[in-house]
């Protein structure tokens, strides 16, 4: 009786507990955004607004409001989808974000609620992100602190502008806590749904969730194969509708198909293309963009790869899950020959984040806990990984080293 | 009894002292065919012993550590010496290890190849009397853009028109600089074209058949064949009557021609132009003027003609 009272005396001190650690994830949420947007304001506006690609491409002012791709979703948004001309820039890009632009209240121009779009949804991922790492370590505690690492990680920069890929990580982590820990089915169905309405890198999730698939079925885990399956259905699913909705307001079908395939005129175009690119980008040529586009396409794959392996996790399942949907990054950028981008794609899968915050926890414990000098090495490696990718986003952007 | 069992244990020696043996006769044998597979692959390629003799022995030696590797952990775990998590950590260590392998390879089986077949990119300029105003532009841009395009590129040249071959006509064209690689890149380009005054006309499909089928037919890698021309002479250009879609079917999906017209070209001459170019599996490009040129071969030179634009084009 005594141990009962006990534990129920002691329910508040501990829901107490976990309220003030949620408003801590919030708080330090809210601080990481707010502070990328300061370094997007001070930093990256004037220096994207001087520069600009060596090819015709339009621009928006200001610049952090929607970089790169952003404006063909703006274009969408306030013109409708190019339909009867079958523009591949219009077709290209999947439609939710226009859905949401064009249907906020106009006292703000579209590009300023595309960038408040998508700093909401990085408050979110990043409280998202928080609860996945707690969910692949098993621990209930991990100090919110940690979150502003967030910045540091290749593509981290990504939260202070107007973009889509952040969107997608919201929908996508949601989708796999969901799969994981919630068990809700509506959430897994319409957060798999809203996810690929956004980007189709969303299909990046195929092989995380075929992982879950199959240790759920190896380890009798009825809850976890079904919601894995649910979300695999509901992706694809979702995909091939956004197809068919495609070619029947072009009024052709294979429309959406052959508009993508369109942009490989602009990119090696298949694997062995891509490294012989690679190699002559580095052998005959003279341009930083095309060795910085095709060496970055591969390195940040094989790094992530790297990485996923030196974290500790409750469950094996985490880790290959995770390099599953980084190796199908890795497969599609190489089968396509399109190196396009992979820095601000990788932003979309739910473990580039949360290995990025946890390798980082491990190894600055590695090093305040050991004296030998050589305990450095890899913590100045790993530093020097994400600053030299710092530089590439934020000069690359605008100057297309990656796109 | 204990004779018996002596006997056995001997047995059981020499036989486990016979199958290491024919084990470590095996892996010799494995590893002698994973390096004839290699050099095989590697003369397959071209590439020069040197290189075959360094990677052949290193890939097969690592199939043979990875066998072993493998071969150990798997007793370990089967012995209840490794525990599963562990084993699972090791074998995503390996996967890692072998996409990471994969890839390196990948690049430098692209860097050897890329080394023994150098990209080409070969210039056939219109020497024709419409030439007259742009030529010494074209010449001098021509030569402001190649040395910061491909560094180690061979480059060619050839013309049409300008009576250079001797011959008349539409068949006046000549190769003025052999594709290669050259040091003195400029001053090639400088002395072959200031020897060369545009006059008289000639065909620019002509050119670019010869060019493909004499002046490359040995030339191993991509090729950039770029044609510069202030408009399609009508005497010329196109041959008629399916001549030119027959003899160019034979182009080799490696030589990518871009046709550049510079100048404020009528409709009727653009449309020729794009006619030609179309035949030959090439593209067309309109430039108001010969600045445009720097950059237009940059960018061929380094993506192919697909990549362009034509710039009286609005963007999307």
């Amino acid at each position: 009786m005594a141990r009962v009272i006990l534990k129920m005396s002691a329910l508040p001190r501990r829901r107490a507990r976990g309220s003030i650690a949620s408003i801590q994830v919030l708080l330090y949420s809210l601080f990481t955004v707010a502070f990328a947007l300061i370094i997007g304001v001070a930093l990256l506006n004037p220096l994207w607004t001087k520069y600009a690609p060596p090819f015709p491409f339009p621009k928006v002012l200001p610049p952090i409001s929607a970089p790169v791709d952003g404006i063909f979703y703006l274009r969408n948004a306030d013109y409708g989808y190019q339909w009867k001309t079958k523009e591949p820039l219009s077709l290209w890009f999947h439609p939710l974000l226009a859905w949401v632009v064009s249907a906020v209240p106009e006292w703000q121009p579209s590009h300023v609620w595309f960038l408040t779009t998508g700093v909401a949804f990085a408050v979110g991922s990043i409280t998202l992100t928080h609860r996945f790492i707690r969910i692949l370590t098993g621990s209930e505690e991990l100090c919110a602190r940690l979150l502003p690492l967030w910045l540091v990680a290749p593509g981290g920069l990504s939260i202070a502008t107007g973009n889509a890929e952040i969107p997608t990580l919201f929908f996508t982590l949601a989708m796999l806590i969901s799969v994981l820990h919630w068990r809700k089915w509506w959430l897994t169905a319409s957060c798999a749904a809203l996810a690929v309405l956004v980007k189709p890198n969303a299909l990046y999730m195929v092989p995380v969730l075929l992982t879950y698939l199959v240790f759920g079925l190896v380890e009798k885990n009825d809850k976890l194969w079904k919601h894995a399956l649910l979300g695999v259905v509901v992706l694809v699913l979702t995909w091939v509708l956004w197809m068919v909705v495609v070619d029947w307001h072009a009024g052709r079908a294979g429309t959406y198909w052959s508009v993508r395939m369109s942009g490989r005129q602009y990119v090696a175009g298949d694997a062995w293309s891509f490294f012989d690119q690679l190699a002559r980008s580095f052998l005959y040529g003279n341009d930083v963009r095309e060795r910085i586009r095709y060496s970055t396409a591969l390195i940040i794959p094989i790094a992530s790869l790297w990485i996923i392996g030196c974290v500790r996790l409750s469950h094996e399942s985490h880790r290959y899950a995770m390099a599953a949907g980084n190796l199908a990054m890795l497969v599609v950028a190489l089968y396509t020959g399109n190196p396009n981008k992979i820095i601000v794609y990788a932003t979309t899968l739910p473990g580039h984040f949360a290995t990025h915050i946890l390798v980082v926890k491990r190894l600055g414990q590695s090093v305040s806990l050991t004296d030998h000098p050589f305990s450095l090495g890899p913590a100045a490696v790993y530093g020097a990984y994400c600053a030299s990718m710092i530089l590439v986003y934020v000069l690359g952007t605008p100057l297309a080293w990656y796109y | 009894m204990k004779n018996r069992r002596e006997i056995r244990d001997w047995i059981k020696q020499r036989a486990f002292g016979v199958l290491e043996n024919v084990l470590a006769h095996m892996l010799i044998v494995f590893f002698t065919f994973l390096l004839g597979g290699a050099y095989a692959v590697g003369r397959r390629l071209g590439w020069p012993g040197l290189v075959i003799g360094v990677l052949g022995p290193i890939s097969a030696g690592l199939v043979i550590v990875a066998c072993i590797g493998t071969y150990v952990l798997v007793t370990r775990y089967r012995r209840g010496a490794l525990p599963k998590g562990e084993a699972k950590r090791l074998l995503y260590s390996a996967l890692a290890g072998l996409v990471t392998a994969a890839v390196v390879l990948a690049a430098g089986i692209a860097w050897v190849a890329a080394i023994q077949r150098p990209s080409t990119l070969y210039f056939v300029v219109d020497a024709t009397e419409q030439m007259k105003p742009v030529f010494g532009e074209v010449r001098t841009h021509i030569q402001a853009a190649v040395p910061t395009t491909l560094s180690r590129a061979r480059v060619g040249l050839r013309v049409y028109g300008g009576q250079v071959s001797g011959g008349e006509g539409c068949r006046d064209t000549k190769q003025l600089i052999e594709p290669a690689i050259y040091q003195d890149l400029a001053t090639r380009l400088d002395s072959a074209l200031s020897t060369v005054e545009p006059s008289g006309y000639g065909s620019l499909t002509v050119a670019v058949l010869e060019t493909v089928y004499s002046d490359l037919v040995e030339m191993e890698g991509p090729v950039r064949l770029v044609v510069i021309t202030s408009g399609p002479d009508s005497r010329c250009d196109p041959p008629e009557g399916g001549i030119l879609e027959s003899r160019a079917k034979d182009i080799p999906p490696s030589v990518d021609i871009l046709i550049i017209g510079i100048g404020q070209l009528g409709l009727h001459d653009s449309e020729m132009l794009e006619t030609c170019a179309r035949a030959l599996g090439g593209r067309y490009y309109g430039t108001t003027t010969p600045a445009g040129l720097p950059d237009v071969i940059t960018e061929v030179s380094y993506y192919g003609s697909s990549h362009l634009e034509d710039e009286r084009t609005p963007s999307p």
